[in-house]
């Protein structure tokens, strides 16, 4: 056994020769939400460059900012997509690794829906239907200076507007990104239309994010896994449950599903894109510069990411479901990567 | 008291009893042979049901004209092949001006036909300047119509086809512009985003390459170790602890393994990630205790009695082991050798944690790319919600199933050459 | 039988269950084996050998001379002892982990059990046929050959070809496997396999050859063409033949030992020992497998 350790080891620290100084392929992680563009993408720019197909794992926008502020080495990824902005913390662990230039990209908007099957009625709801349907602990409606057990089961309960199904809601994971805008965008502004959260907001930011945050543990919210089109899936398969997942996948599943309007607008590509739809949020890349001159094709990627062809108005990213930026961010985005480029 | 005798013609009520349990038991077994295999079969089949479109696709035949100025630029890959191929749609349907309209129209091809093009000007420049009648690959709505798995009667605003391509389709289809090929890509193409241009070749490759490493490390390791500890190492307390901690290791879940490549492989020797080699490496410490298992039990198996003929003919403890017992126990040890490949051929769960969830689109060439392997590739398009990834994952399934076959019927063939070569075991 | 526990001062009481009638009461008085176990100038030469399986006693001091060119015959009871000396004499006993051999065994005056010596060269000399026919799953030819070859003995393929035809012909099988010598050694019946066996270790050119039980397994004609053929060898080997049948030992040895639990009670010329044993344990055995 000794010995097997023994030439275990030899044979590893031989192959260590593999661990290189040039990387030929980018290692891209983060947001499931930007997976399919960024693969997309990626696929283009290996017919059209003749690179090695970048590497992308979907591994949500929290763990995605955690592995690529891990480090700067060729071990570490070279770009992180996020559904939201990296958060001050994640930069400090940034800057703790040696992770010092980073830039970020918009390359787009999203915007998350509330879809249902195609067999229900048509929800329209407001933010705070949402928070009193899904939040773990609400304000009493009787005695609205305390928080109570989220007593609905049925949509009706809530609003005598919406039709009498029981309350069932897959949505993602604490991990992903998705979750953290539908937290911010959804959930917190919905509870903030009663005076006692209101309040609480103020007083003691921390209480307020566990009590508009927190997801009743019933088994009427359930965390479907990182991945949107497993939520995709269920909700084909049981038409009284609802789905929370990124726009681009409705668009992919018109056919059996439809969303919800909130606050009276449906999410469609013009109320995403200037903001109406009140569920909408940037998608981003963090792009590290260090690794741009180890690893082939890093600039390559990120100007087929911004060309016309893919992120243009009517680009393959846009059919696929993106909603594009405004011409003046698209304009900064070149920019950027020509200053790499140069470099 | 005497004893009646037993007639030889009419049984006794005792003897049919006797034999009425004997037919219900029979029954029973049958009924559960029969149930248990229907299961499997009816899974079998309707897995093979879903994934025939997935070997056919269909494509449209479109009149190409390479002109010379689309390739002004001395990079081919940089000429707009979208534009060749919407240049010769409006050939065949004269008269779309909208954009809108052209977006659909255009639709109606899969991106693969631009790809397509561009790969066929790159291998044979002098194209450029000619006409072509090319069969170009249709979008996945077009290919699904075709197979009848999209519904035309679903109200036009929740349809993936507008009114406007169906009436196209319809017209293609008259002039006998739409066809369905055998999918000769899907065969040969690593993943893409596209259903109709994802192919199930780069995770082949990624999967053979990760055996390769692995019969690299675990055969040679395992059977070597399990010669050692069966025909050499003393029987005494240090080895029967080896012995027991491997037999401990074969029960240990292998997301572990993954986690400890993750750990040794990938962060402390920064071996690349995602890549066969790691891949391999992990795979074959999972399988490593399995081998010398099985090839301890293969050894063991071997009739002493020609080891002792050897021996007493003078051949060293060596040779009686490497000219008798080895050879002998041979077709035992590769046995277990291939139901641990086949394990870790259909293993995910290490896999996991070394980034091999992921979107690889290229062959890998060798086993430092990244790469996916087969389980992985399934696991990827089962959760795919597009249009065409249903069929492409039970195409990946039964693929990943013809292997096992062929694996499994190379282990029955070594059982019964072993059976064979050694008439007095006993 | 916790009677043979070494380390007894008493000489122990041999006394044997009721379905060996006579035998019980029998008492050995002293070590001394009875007849001749010592020849003037012997090939063999085993002096107060004792033979142990971990704690277990299976073979008491004894001595025994093997002379040149003779047969000698081992009778004895099952678990008396006869494979487990046969073993000792070409140290087959090494692979058995628990077993440990006290005494001295000389081969031409060589201590085989000397630290110095080599079992590779020893089993060359001595070579052995095992009760079980077990011939390796290989051709009838590269069965023969095996040994020549990881000896060295044959310089070329006609060579070879010759070692292999001579000791075929000297086992007395060539002229039923002449014609098939490249087809598999298991398709032999096991007579024929019992005297490739024979042959194969004939191929090395052994002085001795040691015998377990070679016929138990076979018919009686091939049984009587192996006797013939030990008859022919003895003119060129010394040849020991453990044996369950007497009427073998009586037609194919010129000297007969007789085991008993362990113990060599009795050795001399055939002949004598099976008209007129002095040990009363030997008549016993004798005429009980003879009546
Ligand atoms: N490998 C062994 N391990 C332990 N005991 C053994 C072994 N071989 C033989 N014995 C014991 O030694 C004694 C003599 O056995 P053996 O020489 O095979 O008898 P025989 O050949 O006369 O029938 C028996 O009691 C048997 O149980
Ligand atoms: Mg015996």
């Amino acid at each position: 056994m000794k010995n097997f350790i023994l030439f275990l080891a030899l044979l590893v620290s031989a192959t260590s020769c593999f661990a290189q100084s040039q990387r030929r392929n980018i290692s891209i992680v983060g947001s499931s939400t930007v997976y399919p563009f960024a693969a997309l993408v990626g696929e283009y720019f290996t017919r059209t460059t003749g690179n090695l197909s970048p590497h992308i794992e979907s591994t949500g926008s929290g763990s995605g900012f955690k592995r690529f502020c891990a480090g700067s080495g060729l071990q570490y990824p070279d770009i992180t997509n996020a559904s939201r902005l990296m958060t001050s913390e994640e930069r400090a662990t940034c800057l703790a690794n040696g992770v010092t230039q980073i830039i970020r990209m918009k390359i787009g908007r999203d915007g998350i829906v509330l879809a249902t099957s195609r067999a229900m009625p048509k929800l329209n709801l407001t933010l705070q239907d949402i928070y009193l349907a899904l939040a773990m602990q609400i304000p009493d409606p009787e005695k609205p200076q305390r928080l109570i057990a989220n007593p609905y089961s049925r949509w009706q309960q809530i609003n005598s507007a919406l039709p009498n199904v029981a309350i069932h809601v897959y949505g993602p994971p604490p991990t992903s990104g998705t979750r953290d805008a539908f937290d911010s965008l959804v959930m917190e502004k919905g509870a903030t239309t009663f005076p006692l959260l209101r309040k609480m907001k103020k007083e003691n930011p921390a209480a307020f994010k566990q009590a508009a945050n927190r997801m009743r543990e019933d088994g009427r919210w359930i965390d479907a896994g990182e991945n949107d089109s497993i939520i995709v899936q269920k909700l084909k398969t049981n038409p009284n449950a609802c789905g929370i997942f990124g726009f681009s996948f409705l668009k992919q599943n018109e056919e059996n599903l439809q969303a919800a309007a909130l606050n009276g607008y449906f999410p469609d590509s013009a109320n995403i894109a200037d903001g109406k739809y009140p569920a909408s949020r940037s998608l981003f890349l963090y792009v590290k510069k260090q690794n741009s001159s180890m690893v082939s094709g890093l600039p390559a990627y990120l100007k087929e990411f911004i060309s016309q062809r893919a992120s243009g108005n009517r680009g393959y990213l846009v059919r696929r479901g993106m909603i594009p930026i405004p011409d003046r961010e698209q304009r900064r985005n070149s920019e950027i990567v020509k200053s790499m480029q140069s470099k | 008291m005497e004893r009646e005798k037993m007639s030889l013609l009419t049984p006794s009520t005792a003897l049919r009893r006797r034999y009425l349990h004997d037919r219900l038991f029979l029954l029973a077994g049958r009924l559960a042979a029969i149930a248990s295999f229907s299961t499997i079969g009816l899974i079998f089949l309707a897995i093979l049901y879903t994934s025939l479109p997935a070997f056919t696709q269909s494509c449209i035949k479109l009149p190409i004209h390479f002109e010379e100025t689309a390739f002004s630029d001395e990079n081919l890959a940089l000429a707009d092949y979208d534009m060749l191929v919407a240049q010769a749609l409006a050939r065949i349907i004269p008269g779309v001006t909208d954009p809108g309209e052209k977006e659909d129209l255009m639709g109606m091809m899969s991106p693969g036909a631009a790809w397509r093009l561009q790969q066929m000007v790159g291998s044979n420049p002098k194209r450029i300047g000619t006409v072509e009648q090319l069969w170009l690959p249709a979008s996945a709505d077009i290919d699904m119509l075709r197979k009848g798995k999209l519904d035309r009667t679903t109200p036009e605003q929740r349809r993936r086809l507008s009114k406007r391509q169906l009436k196209w389709y319809d017209q293609l289809n008259a002039e006998g512009r739409i066809k369905r090929h055998f999918n000769r890509v899907f065969f040969t193409a690593p993943n893409s985003t596209e259903a109709e241009l994802a192919g199930i070749y780069g995770a082949v490759k990624g999967s053979l390459l990760t055996m390769f490493i692995t019969l690299v490390l675990s055969f040679p390791l395992g059977a070597g170790t399990a010669i050692y500890l069966q025909e050499f190492a003393p029987r005494n307390r240090l080895t029967t602890t080896i012995t027991v901690t491997i037999n401990n290791l074969a029960a240990v879940p292998p997301i572990l393994y993954g986690l400890l490549g993750l750990a040794v492989f990938i962060n402390f020797f920064h071996l690349p990630r995602a890549t066969p080699l790691v891949a391999g490496m992990v795979l074959s410490l999972m399988t490593f205790p399995s081998i010398i298992m099985a090839s301890r039990n293969a050894l063991a198996a071997v009739p002493r009695s020609v080891c002792d003929a050897a021996l007493a003919l003078g051949a060293s403890r060596m040779q009686s082991i490497t000219h008798h017992i080895l050879p002998a126990a041979m077709p035992g040890i590769l046995t277990g050798t291939l139901l641990g490949l086949a394990q870790a051929f259909g293993e995910c769960a290490p896999l996991l944690m070394l980034g091999m969830v992921a979107f690889v689109g290229n062959i890998p060439a060798g086993i430092t790319d990244p790469a996916t392997v087969l389980p992985m590739q399934i696991y990827l398009w089962a959760d795919n919600s597009g249009q065409g990834f249903p069929e492409k994952t039970a195409a990946a399934i039964v693929i990943m199933m013809l292997f096992l076959v062929i694996v499994n019927t190379m282990v029955l063939w070594l059982r019964r050459k072993f059976e064979n070569s050694h008439p007095h075991t006993s | 039988m916790d009677n043979n526990t070494p380390g007894t001062s008493s000489f122990p009481t041999i006394s044997s269950a009721g379905d060996d009638p006579g035998l019980e009461m029998l008492q050995h008085n002293d070590r001394q084996t009875c007849g001749t176990p010592f020849l003037d100038d012997p090939l063999i030469s085993c002096r107060e050998i004792e033979v142990f399986y971990g704690e277990q006693c299976a073979l008491h001091k004894m001595s025994l001379d093997i002379g040149h060119r003779e047969v000698l015959a081992i009778i004895g009871p099952s678990g008396c002892g006869k494979s487990t000396f046969l073993r000792c004499l070409n140290r087959m006993n090494d692979s058995i982990e628990e077993c440990t051999v006290q005494g001295e065994i000389t081969l031409d005056g060589v201590n085989i059990y000397d630290k110095n010596v080599d079992v590779v060269p020893l089993r060359t000399r001595v070579g052995m046929v095992f009760q079980k026919p077990n011939p390796f799953p290989k051709s009838i030819y590269d069965n023969i050959a095996y040994g020549p070859r990881i000896h060295g003995l044959a310089a070329s393929r006609s060579e070879l070809d010759e070692i292999v035809t001579s000791s075929l012909q000297n086992a007395g099988l060539w002229d039923e496997v002449k014609d098939r010598l490249t087809s598999t050694a298991m398709a032999l019946s096991s007579g024929q396999q019992q005297r490739l066996c024979i042959a194969r270790t004939l191929a090395v050119e052994p002085e001795v050859i040691l015998m377990d039980e070679p016929c138990s397994g076979l018919d009686p004609i091939a049984t009587t063409k192996v006797e013939t053929l030990i008859n022919n060898l003895s003119e060129c080997y010394s040849i020991i033949l453990v044996t369950h049948a007497i009427e073998q030992a009586s037609r194919v040895s010129q000297r007969t030992a007789f085991f008993h639990q362990g113990f060599l009670v009795e050795v001399g010329p055939t002949a004598r020992i099976f008209t007129t044993p002095e040990s009363r344990l030997t008549e016993n055995y004798i005429t009980a497998r003879l009546t």
